[in-house]
């Protein structure tokens, strides 16, 4: 005759059981146990309730991927499906390259450029502006250098922020500059800069002077603005471009107490934390950051920005 | 399996992928964030990407627990003392056989809202484990590869998980007057 579970075998055998992952033998094995004594069918049987009770309540379907989202990520596949066609590429693509047969679900590290998938064709693209990047990125540790050396007042270099955030700055300039990711809620925005005070308010919460945010005199054109999660609650995010492909990334938010900062006194953080030149600084209730390619253009256009804030 | 086909089977798990990303990340523009972030990663890396019996849900549910991490520079939390003791039964309030009582009595009206703190109450290691099977539905070796942690690893934190909330449940069914055995 089966002998009764001990506790420890019927925490593991009848959750599992409730929940299907039991091969044959062990089901059969459950199974006794639960004709030998009823209290075990009630074990499975609250597991199971259980299960459905977590699926209802966090399961709800009526969280939907908003529809702006919805549309910026169907419109990236439709761009990554239309650079394949344009390749002309006849390629099969190679479904993970190995024979194996692991299934493994991971995606792998140290993907190789030379795989002959058509997805390389959108990587490929690229390439050439990271090098682009990378180069500027060079240019300005280079620059900073040298403006350090140059200035040594006006600017704090007190770690007012931490890496990682100074690092997602940079990494979202990037990802946006290249078009790799969208700002989110981009069509709230207007397309010219001058309409932009509205917006600002809205999102930011205070009052700004939109054409002080215009750049032109500097060589920077409006590209797009949207809401971003960096560095927290309703972040806008302003991206201007010039015409030698430099760019500069905007973020302006209401004044929370964080980071501490003394109105007016710009800082900037090492660039080895950002990967690009960056200034943030403080004017009334709102913090501004700043990340561009170059720091000469960043420096530039700071003055002009802060008095955005000076209505 | 085609770029277009894969395409269409990605896109068609945008619900539950920014579903699970609002439950991590407890905030709307995060999250979108986040999943058009996963969506960015999985097209590229689409060539790596086999179909099995889930579809392509526990891939895309993968890359968005780790760029959910590396972006919160969180690091994986390795198992704990107290995962061990559930895995290797050592003798303690653990180590105990599952609750016995039918929740059909409870007043679901009144637990459902309770219910979703207590979830939400749930350390992150514990919570992710519970509504990547809960609500998404996976099995247990699928949420141990989306997460990267062992099979033991899964059934000891959603015991634990499950352990928790049979407690609270069984607070609330006191409440009601329901005996719990």
């Amino acid at each position: 005759m089966e002998r009764p579970m001990k506790s420890q075998e019927a925490r593991k055998f009848l959750p599992a059981f409730a929940d299907g992952e039991l091969d044959v033998e062990q089901n059969l094995r459950v199974l006794e146990q639960m004709a030998m004594d009823p209290v075990n069918t009630k074990r499975v049987l609250h597991q199971q309730q259980l299960r459905q009770a977590c699926g209802r309540v966090m399961g709800d379907p009526a969280v939907k991927c908003p529809v702006a989202l919805r549309q910026q990520i169907e419109e990236m596949a439709e761009a990554a499906l239309r650079e394949e066609g344009e390749a002309g590429n006849g390629e099969s693509r190679s479904n993970g390259g190995d024979s194996s047969g692991s299934g493994d679900l991971t995606p792998k590290p140290g993907y190789d450029d030379r795989h002959d998938s058509p997805v390389l064709a959108t990587i490929g693209r690229w390439v050439a502006p990271l090098a682009v990047a990378a180069l500027l990125a060079i240019v300005g540790v280079v620059g900073l250098n040298v403006f350090r050396s140059a200035t040594s007042g006006g600017y704090t270099a007190d770690g007012l922020i931490s890496a990682s955030l100074a690092e997602r700055f940079g990494d979202r300039h990037a990802s946006c500059t290249l078009g790799e990711i969208a700002p989110y809620k981009a069509d709230l925005f207007p397309t010219d800069i001058d309409q932009l005070d509205e917006s600002l308010a809205q999102h930011v919460g205070q009052e700004l002077d939109g054409a002080a945010l215009d750049l032109s005199s500097l060589g920077y054109d409006y590209q797009v603005a949207g809401v971003c999660p960096i560095p927290g609650d309703n972040a806008v995010h302003v991206i201007y471009e010039n015409e030698g492909g430099n760019t500069l990334s905007l973020w302006i938010k209401a004044y929370n107490g964080k980071p501490t900062l003394d109105p007016g006194v710009p800082y900037i953080p090492p660039q080895d934390h950002s990967g690009r030149p960056m200034m943030v600084w403080r004017e009334a209730d709102m913090v501004f950051y700043l990340v561009g390619d170059a720091m000469d253009d960043v420096k530039k256009a700071q003055p002009a920005i802060r008095l955005a804030s000076r209505v | 399996m085609d770029s277009a086909a894969f395409r269409e089977l990605a896109l068609a798990e945008m619900d539950s992928v920014y579903r699970m990303a609002m439950h991590l990340t407890h905030h709307p523009d995060e999250a979108a964030d986040l999943v058009q972030e996963t969506y960015l990663k999985a097209f590229k890396a689409e060539g790596r990407f086999e179909l099995r019996d889930k579809g392509v849900r526990p891939w895309l549910f993968k890359i968005l627990h780790n760029n959910f991490y590396t972006r919160y520079q969180k690091k994986k939390r390795e198992p704990t003392i107290a995962d061990d003791l559930i895995q290797d039964s050592v003798p303690s309030e653990l180590d105990s056989p599952p609750p016995a009582w039918d929740l059909e009595h409870l007043d679901w009206e009144q637990v459902d809202d309770r219910l979703k703190h207590a979830i939400d109450d749930l350390p992150e290691h514990y919570r992710e484990v519970l509504l990547l099977w809960a609500v998404e539905g996976l099995k247990y070796r699928e949420v141990a590869e989306v997460l990267g942690v062992a099979l033991g690893t899964v059934m000891s934190r959603l015991y634990r998980a499950r352990s928790i909330l049979s407690e609270k449940l069984a607070d609330l069914a006191a409440e009601q007057g329901i005996t719990v055995a």
